[in-house]
């Protein structure tokens, strides 16, 4: 189960295959992928296993999780979670400068929604409102809470907008879009926040039993300026 | 040397999945004396679903903490960012 802290398990059979490669040259390349279970049989005498994503896939009916697409593959935001709650870890890429940070721009999608939610008009606006809570490393208390309702604000000293469409935005796929327009909320929120601040996410009781998922609409990264405010002063990467 | 399997190995990608890779690759360093170096590869393809691009992003990181020994990585979106010449520009630019 190494790696798990970010929701992925890997099969010991893809790190063995990993040490034929890499100790007895065994074969010249291996391809892994994320699956369930591999149900694809061997394409090349070279082809493994899988990863298997655990957590990522797990259909808890209270359970959901949030995983941000930052621009470029790696550089992740990306959590967990059981109940109504949910807690991650903006991460950063080793190579990334400790100070730096990103707005993380969310988009709360139901995924598994419980029908009663999204045809029922009651619990919508409570349903809606999901607050995402940015604790930075450097002091446990609260820095900046946001509320992705579409009619909330989200205090300060964090800026809530409605993200604008932009081209780093992922390009949604055919699946995405329905959601969107049947999903009650969709709202987006941006939230700065620096790699290494904790990341929890509160969802409504209302909005219990379905799997709500959270699209990241876009994350850009920003450097040094934010830094110089001071907000983000003394922040540090994520140690693990 | 080496074009066979390399080639052989991109056919393998698939267009629209994606997918890590290990390549064990070699090439021949300045005095003329052959080197290995192992690639990590994320193939993340743009046309990929954007869930699925996520997930590949969201858990890459940990994956390749799982194997040992990675000396180089590559992310590409585009067959164009895995040749032969870019992995071998890779190596070189790093040092022997």
């Amino acid at each position: 189960m190494s790696g798990a802290a970010s929701g992925v398990a890997v099969e010991d059979a893809c790190v063995q295959t990993y040490l034929d490669i890499k100790r007895k040259r065994a074969h010249k390349f291996v391809l892994y992928h994320i699956g369930a279970q591999s149900k694809q049989p061997p394409r090349s005498r070279s082809w493994v296993g899988t990863v298997a994503s655990g957590a990522f896939e797990t259909s808890r009916p209270a359970s959901f999780r949030l995983s941000c697409y930052a621009g470029s593959p790696g550089r992740v935001f990306s959590g967990t979670g059981g109940s109504t709650r949910s807690r991650g870890r903006v991460s950063g890429e080793q190579e990334q400068g400790s100070r730096l940070g990103g707005w993380l721009s969310f988009r709360c999608c139901i995924a598994g929604a419980h029908p009663a939610l999204l045809c029922s008009p009651v619990p919508r606006a409570d349903a809606t409102t999901m607050k995402i809570v940015i604790v930075h490393k450097s002091s446990p208390t609260v820095r900046a809470t946001a509320h992705s309702h579409p009619h909330s604000r989200g205090s300060q000293p964090c800026k809530a907008q409605r993200a604008a469409p932009t081209a780093r935005n992922p390009v949604p796929d055919a699946q995405t879009r329905v959601r969107r327009r049947t999903d009650p909320c969709a709202p987006a929120t941006h939230v700065f926040a620096s790699f290494g601040a904790r990341v929890r996410i509160v969802l409504p009781l209302a909005a219990t039993g379905c799997r709500p998922t959270l699209f990241p609409t876009c994350v850009e990264l920003t450097e040094a300026p934010h830094v110089g405010t001071g907000v983000l002063r003394g922040v540090h990467r994520a140690a693990a | 040397m080496g074009q066979a399997s390399f080639a052989e190995f991109t056919a393998q990608l698939p267009e629209a999945e994606c997918r890590y890779a290990v390549y064990d690759f070699s090439y021949v360093g300045k005095e003329g004396v052959e080197k290995s170096k192992m690639f990590f590869i994320s193939w993340v393809p743009d046309v990929a679903p954007v869930k699925k691009k996520m997930l590949y992003a969201s858990s890459k990181e940990s994956f390749r903490r799982a194997l040992d020994g990675i000396q180089l990585e590559i992310q590409a979106t585009d067959p164009s960012e895995i040749e032969e010449s870019v992995l071998r520009d890779k190596c070189t630019t790093v040092g022997q």
